[in-house]
């Protein structure tokens, strides 16, 4: 699913239907656009369809391949295709969450607050764009 | 008509008949005949008739001269010696009574000796039993006490003579029924309520069928048990707070979506749209209420014992692995060859706490050697008969041949590092206290674990 014409697009990948179906409301009330997908194939073909992608937020825990794999993923793409913020969900406490292996700007563990998200997800795309200038 | 009797009646009858025959046959013809050719004719017919008569006469005069002889002999013999013979006889057979009745009254000897010994063996076990501290009831096919020791009335009251004596423990007729064991929990007369492991055994008492149930008080054993199990417990709940904290994460969160979307669409009018939102809410906070009761039959362990559907723990025990399931890429597959629903008596947690500790092991074992790239499956298979087998099948590569001996020890670990080797001592003492067994074996696959528990009755 794709938003309309926006500023920013987030590509938001998680097994849990319904709360993808709830992000991608809240998203798209907060003016953003939104891909949504269930699994890591159909994440990994948004991304290389040449959706311009300006956030992943995925969760960590999914069958057929995690979160990390996709920001790993995410990663690999050329700059112009890679999103800039990558942000995990996890519903697991993972001493991983804030360690180095993780490759994600952000890890969030569920359930958060989404204005609150939304409200890091936009400091930390500018702060990648201050980065990219 | 002519009626021949003897031994040469039919002969005789048949020459009669033929003659007549011929007689009947003549007369007409006699007058044109003359005199010889009737003679020839009648000849001919009275040949074989002569024939019979003169083999008859010959026979006679044998049988005659025969007689005669043997009235001779007799009147020739003495006649005291028919009288000698008789009473030879009557020797004879009362000198057989008399060694047939010494044989008898030996046999008797010997019957009567081989009860005295039964007997006397019967009061040394009777002795012997009676200074035993286990409580032993003897109770005959109509349900009369044929014999308690001393432990068992002072425990549980009964006495020799009584009838129905199990009304007050039901639960020892159910499981050590002839040929069965088990633990079962009693009320007694003097240290309140104990748990005894029981087995029951058919024999013969004085001649009669009866059930011997042998109990012994093995409460201090059993609460040790009992505490072993509790800490598996706690382990498995502790194996699976990761998995229970991240399934609660999902509606969670969904509900906390879902809530702030309707707030937003109430703000713009939008009824009907926030409406769909709350329905959302509900079926998530339905669905968090199933994880909750799902967790609190583990947390909270169930201390009673009963009939419960293994097709309903096997399913709690799935959901609550599910997730750990989903992240390492594995499958769960179930497979039941029930034609009924597959009841057994027991503890159903310490049972989930069984079975869970097997998936988690299975788990454990696809992980610890990266088997994650989504061929894992354990495969649970179901059979009922007489009764249940439980199979928990992996294709994670088995176990290490030189652990299995000793797997079911505790503190036996396959998995260094991760866990205390607990799991799988507990899981087979659960089943056990089931009147169940579990047992471990490697196919070309992987490990099977096998389940074999009683089907309630």
């Amino acid at each position: 699913m794709i938003g309309g014409e926006h500023a920013e697009t987030v590509l938001i990948c998680d097994d849990e239907i319904d709360l993808v179906a709830e992000l991608g409301d809240l998203f798209v009330a907060f003016g953003w656009g939104t891909v949504t997908s269930h699994t890591y194939p159909e994440a990994i073909a948004a991304l290389t369809e040449g959706i311009p992608v300006s956030c992943l937020l995925t969760d960590r825990a999914m069958p057929g391949g995690s979160g990390d794999d996709l920001i790993a993923f995410a990663l690999s793409l050329p700059v112009q295709q890679r999103p800039k913020v990558l942000v995990l969900m996890t519903g697991v406490p993972d001493l991983r969450a804030n360690s180095s292996e993780a490759l994600a700007d952000l890890i969030v563990e569920k359930p958060f607050d989404p204005a609150w998200l939304q409200e890091q997800m936009t400091r930390l795309l500018h702060r990648n764009h201050r980065v990219d200038e | 008509m002519l009626n021949f009797v003897g031994p040469y009646k039919t002969t005789l009858n048949d020459t009669y008949r033929k003659l007549s025959a011929v007689f009947r046959r003549y007369p007409p013809e006699l007058a044109e005949l003359k005199g010889g050719e009737i003679l020839a004719a009648v000849a001919n017919e009275v040949g074989g008739f002569r024939v019979t008569l003169q083999q008859i006469l010959r026979d006679a005069t044998i049988y005659n001269s025969d007689i005669e002889q043997r009235a001779a002999l007799l009147s020739s013999t003495d006649p005291a010696i028919p009288f000698a013979g008789l009473w030879a006889s009557a020797v004879a057979l009362i000198l057989s009574l008399v060694v047939q009745v010494k044989r008898t009254r030996r046999v008797l000897s010997e019957v009567q000796s081989l009860r005295r010994d039964d007997y006397e063996r019967q009061r040394s076990t009777i002795n012997l039993l009676d200074t035993l501290r286990s409580p032993i009831i003897v109770v005959l096919a109509d349900g009369t006490v044929a014999y308690c020791n001393t432990a068992a009335k002072q425990a549980f009251g009964v006495s020799h003579g009584q009838q129905e004596p199990f009304a007050l423990m039901p639960d020892l007729m159910t499981v050590c029924a002839p040929g069965g064991s088990g633990v079962v929990s009693i009320e007694t007369l003097t240290k309140g309520r104990r748990s005894f492991q029981c087995s029951g055994n058919t024999f013969a008492w004085s001649g009669a069928a009866a059930t011997l149930y042998a109990l012994n008080d093995n409460s201090v054993e059993r609460d040790a048990q009992l505490a072993a199990i509790e800490t598996g417990r706690l382990v498995v709940l502790g194996e699976l707070s990761s998995s229970i904290a991240h399934e609660l994460s999902q509606p969670l969160s969904t509900i906390k979506m879902a809530s702030l979307n309707a707030r937003m669409l109430l703000a713009k009018g939008a009824a009907d749209a926030a409406n769909q939102k709350l329905n959302r809410i509900d079926d998530q906070v339905d669905r968090a209420a199933r994880i909750i009761s799902n967790i609190r039959k583990l947390a909270i362990p169930n201390k009673t014992e009963g009939i419960f559907n293994v097709r309903k723990s096997i399913d709690t025990c799935i959901s609550l692995v599910g997730q750990q399931f989903a992240v390492a890429n594995l499958r769960i597959h179930t497979d039941f060859h029930c034609a009924i629903e597959p009841l057994v008596n027991g503890n159903s947690t310490l049972f989930e706490v069984a079975v869970t500790n097997l998936l988690i092991n299975a788990r454990d074992a696809f992980v610890g050697r990266s088997l994650t790239g989504g061929d894992g499956v354990v495969r649970i298979s179901v059979e009922c008969g007489e009764r249940l087998l439980i199979v928990v099948r992996d294709n994670a590569g088995g176990i290490e041949p030189a652990i299995l001996p000793r797997l079911f020890e505790s503190f036996a670990t396959t998995k260094m590092g991760v866990g205390m080797g607990l799991g799988l001592s507990i899981s087979r003492r659960s089943i056990e206290d089931m009147g169940g067994s579990l047992v471990a074996a490697n196919d070309s696959e992987g490990a099977v674990f096998t389940i074999e528990v009683p089907v309630a009755a």
